[in-house]
């Protein structure tokens, strides 16, 4: 009894730093409609800072010192990027923000990696907190007494502020009329600062307290978004006492999840969204989106390759390893596979209007598929290969089944955790998937094993994709899936079903992405559980971004950017901060991405 | 016209790639009102959302009280003074009544009438009642109401009127008719979007009328009212 009262208690203590890290990013999308990845990242700002304080002023009163600093020092830098970058792109689709402020990311962790260090810090235990009191017989931190309290405090504090302030009245009727409330002369712009860095000043808080608790380390920040966004999407985007109830759930689920499943906590969580989103597919306490989700861009056309483009360049792929050096060879290998991943988030994205924040999972999967085949069972490679894909296309089929109940963000925040619970299980699995070591020594067929022969083999299984890919979306499943996402309801109306035909597209996206994966793991001979991580994902995203999203050829050139790109810069150190500012660039400048730049530049002229 | 304290000339609006409004001026002094008329589409709606800076607007000289507005964002254009009372009501529905006046609140002016809690609440006594009620669940004519009394607090010298009378009861007509005849005749400068000419000949002197986009008509507001031959060409569906 005593027992389960203590880890009732542990659970209610993580809730606490948690929630304030999901207020910040419930409250920063609920104005601003902008999902922050880089939430994580004053999270682990605040962490860093509070390390600092503490070790400038002791322990006493550094600790107590500490948090407000944090707190000031994250609201700061994320008021820096709400005026620096994000106020550029309000109005970009969701896609771009979501990968501008993962390029906020990339930068945040070069610059946390040069002023701190890559040595992971331990905190000291908070001064006056540091005893434990005796409950039901069980030994309890004082702290976590500390911190159980920080929530609620929080919470009231937080509704005073928007219940009982002008600020929190204007701020609620941005959220829900951004427009009329300009109309009416609120500016925004203050308005929308404002709440970045209150929501930024939590989410450092929040990193400042986990201080006495956790590691300081350059990894907290990706790892504390993908539990964060579980909560903002039970709880509800944009609300904070669903924000709430949502931590503690969720925190108390892995609190109890460890004792019955000490592996796979992450799969409790999943299963505990799952129920909460099939029964209420906007959380806990969020309600619909009031007006609609943002119609489709004029760039959101139909723009498609001609037949014989596509077979000219396949032409010319067949013929480039004559001529380019072996070098070139490989990377065009490796253009061609993460092309493949690529377009086939494309697929998803532009035809079937689906913005996943987590597709590396069916990449990873495929990858994984085909490792653990030779690994386990010996297989050869062309079992292997056919394997990845099918393997793909069931976490497709099971993941999307919960996705494509959502839509917009909440859909893409979904995929998103979905891929995180791969990833924790490649990670946790150690047995099986080789946990962190990953699998090694996964060589190819004699046949395909110099640089020539599988160029051919990825450029055969490349046509293959493209010619799926453009049939799907030329088909009559296609056809309906391009309906579906640009008018929802009509196309219900004309007997369409809108859930089903999502689901299939989903899923096929899965598959092409798992045959890439088959296809990388020969290539590289391994496979580790960054195959399934959140940058991977971003990749992704990246290359589609990069290439434009309205057209399939798109992502071939995306990917052939990225890859150049990243070998570029993979010659400097601060590599992450280039490629996040090339990002960042492109997000703001050229939003239709390379493809578009031309209809961009033919649209700029005066209608 | 050198004292118009509204100067619209050449404007030229629309959304995305359609354009609405094709070139249209004309202006207001200190006290006037007009009523802007046309069909369904004409551009009404639009000509004084562009004024806002609702939409997309081309290179025209929009000025107020001398000012050019025409690149302005929204919330300038509001803070100079000009109140805007939008189609369709757009009250904030999860915000009480009296949440709603305080979002509409600006600092007094010397140059324009001053709209304190009480006098909002004196010109509508009915949303004194319900202060504290969720907007959301008041009727559609206590909304149009809200939503008048929200651009009052902003103690505007110019009142833009968007289609006020569009789905009220006749009872509710009339009693935001009376309201806004009352603000005319403290000095209030109106320009209002009207679909029925009845509620429009009761509150506007001056009048002009689109049709797609492009003026048809100026004239006196009374003038149009009473010429049935004028109104069948101008307004008649």
């Amino acid at each position: 009894m005593g027992f389960y009262f203590a880890q009732a208690l542990t659970g209610l203590a993580s809730a606490s730093s948690l929630f304030l890290v999901a207020a910040g990013l419930s409250l920063i999308f609920g104005v601003t409609r902008v999902v922050n990845f880089a939430h994580g990242s004053l999270y682990m700002i605040g962490a860093y800072v509070a390390m600092d304080v503490i070790g400038l002023f002791g322990k006493v009163p550094g600790f107590w010192l500490a948090l407000p600093i944090a707190a000031l020092v994250s609201a700061a830098v994320g008021g820096l990027i709400e005026v620096t970058v994000l106020r550029r792109i309000y109005r970009a689709p969701e896609m771009f923000q979501l990968v501008a402020t993962f390029a906020i990311v990339l930068i945040a962790q070069d610059v946390a990696e040069w002023i701190w260090g890559v040595a992971d810090r331990f905190g000291p235990r908070a001064p006056g907190l540091s005893g434990v009191v005796t409950i039901f017989g069980e030994r309890i931190p004082e702290y976590d007494l500390f911190l159980i309290a920080m929530g609620p405090i929080t919470l009231f504090l937080l509704w005073l502020l928007f219940a009982r302030t002008r600020f929190g009245v204007l701020v609620r009727a941005a959220t829900q009329d951004r427009e009329m409330a300009a109309a009416l002369g609120v500016d925004q712009a203050k308005l929308f600062t404002a709440v970045f860095c209150l929501g930024a000043g939590l989410a450092g808080l929040g990193g400042a307290m986990q201080v006495p608790r956790d590691a300081v380390t350059l990894t907290m920040d990706l790892e504390i978004i993908a539990e964060v966004f579980v909560i903002t999407v039970v709880g509800g985007m944009g609300s904070i006492p669903g924000a709430y109830l949502a931590a503690i759930l969720i925190s108390e689920l892995n609190a109890f999840g460890i004792l019955i499943l000490p592996e796979i906590t992450l799969i409790v969580a999943f299963a505990a969204m799952a129920v909460v989103l099939v029964i209420r597919p906007y959380g806990l306490l969020g309600r619909p989106p009031s007006a609609p989700e943002t119609p489709p861009g004029p760039g959101m056309g139909t723009l498609r390759l001609p037949a014989m483009a596509w077979g000219g360049l396949f032409l010319v792929m067949a013929l480039l390893p004559l001529v380019v050096d072996q070098f070139m060879t490989v990377l065009i290998i490796d253009i061609m596979i993460l092309g493949m991943f690529a377009m086939s988030l494309q697929f998803l994205m532009g035809p079937g209007g689906m913005v996943s924040f987590g597709h590396a999972a069916y990449f990873g999967v495929g990858a994984y598929g085909a490792a653990l085949l030779v690994r386990h069972l010996e297989a050869d490679m062309g079992w292997a290969l056919a394997v990845a894909p099918v393997a793909a296309a069931a976490a497709a089929l099971f993941f999307g089944w919960f996705c494509v109940r959502l839509s917009g963000v909440y859909l893409a925040m979904l995929t998103l955790a979905a891929a995180q619970i791969v990833w924790a299980a490649a990670v946790q699995m150690q047995d099986f998937t080789g946990g962190d070591d990953g699998l090694t020594g996964i060589w190819p067929a004699k046949l395909f094993g110099d640089d020539l022969a599988f160029y051919y083999l990825a450029l055969a299984f490349a046509v293959i994709a493209v010619l799926v890919l453009r049939q799907a979306t030329r088909s009559p499943f296609g056809r309906a899936l391009t309906a579906a996402r640009d008018a929802p309801l009509r196309a219900e109306a004309l007997g369409i079903n809108v859930q089903n035909q999502q689901w299939m597209a989903f899923t096929l996206a899965g598959t092409v992405a798992g045959l890439a994966g088959g296809l990388y793991v020969f290539k590289k001979g391994s496979v580790f559980p960054d195959v399934l991580a959140i940058p991977q994902s971003v990749d992704a995203l990246i290359m589609v971004l990069l290439g434009g999203v309205d057209v399939l050829a798109g992502a071939l050139i995306g990917a052939s950017t990225f890859v150049v790109l990243e070998d570029v810069f993979n010659q400097f150190e601060a590599w992450r901060s280039m490629l996040g500012g090339v990002i960042l660039l492109i997000a703001m400048l050229a939003p239709g991405g390379m493809a578009g730049l031309g209809s961009m530049i033919r649209r700029r002229k005066p209608a | 016209m050198s004292e118009a304290m509204l100067r619209i000339e050449g404007l030229s609006a629309g959304y995305g790639p359609a354009t609405v409004l094709h070139g249209i001026s004309f202006s207001l002094a200190q006290g006037d009102s007009l009523a802007l008329l046309g069909r369904n589409g004409a551009g009404k709606s639009t000509t004084i959302k562009a004024i806002m800076g609702l939409v997309r607007r081309g290179a025209a000289t929009l000025s107020f009280d001398g000012q050019a507005i025409g690149s302005l964002p929204p919330q300038k254009i509001a803070r100079l003074g000009v109140g805007y009372v939008p189609e369709e009501r757009r009250i904030f529905a999860e915000l009480t009544v009296a949440e709603n006046l305080e979002v509409g609140r600006r600092p007094t002016r010397s140059d324009a009438p001053e709209w304190p809690e009480q006098r909002l609440y004196d010109l509508f006594p009915e949303l004194h009642a319900m202060r504290d009620r969720r907007a959301g669940r008041m009727s559609g004519g206590e909304q149009q109401m809200l939503t008048i009394a929200r651009t009052l607090a902003g103690n505007p010298r110019i009142l833009l009127l968007d289609e006020p009378a569009e789905g009220l009861a006749p009872v509710v007509l009339d009693r935001i008719a009376d309201t806004v005849a009352t603000l005319r005749a403290e000095g209030l400068t109106l320009l209002i979007a009207e679909q029925s000419l009845g509620f429009a000949a009761e509150v506007a002197s001056r009048c002009v009328v689109l049709e797609s986009g492009q003026i048809a008509h100026t004239g006196d507001m009374a003038e149009l009212a009473a010429d049935s031959a004028l109104r069948d060409r101008l307004l008649s569906v």
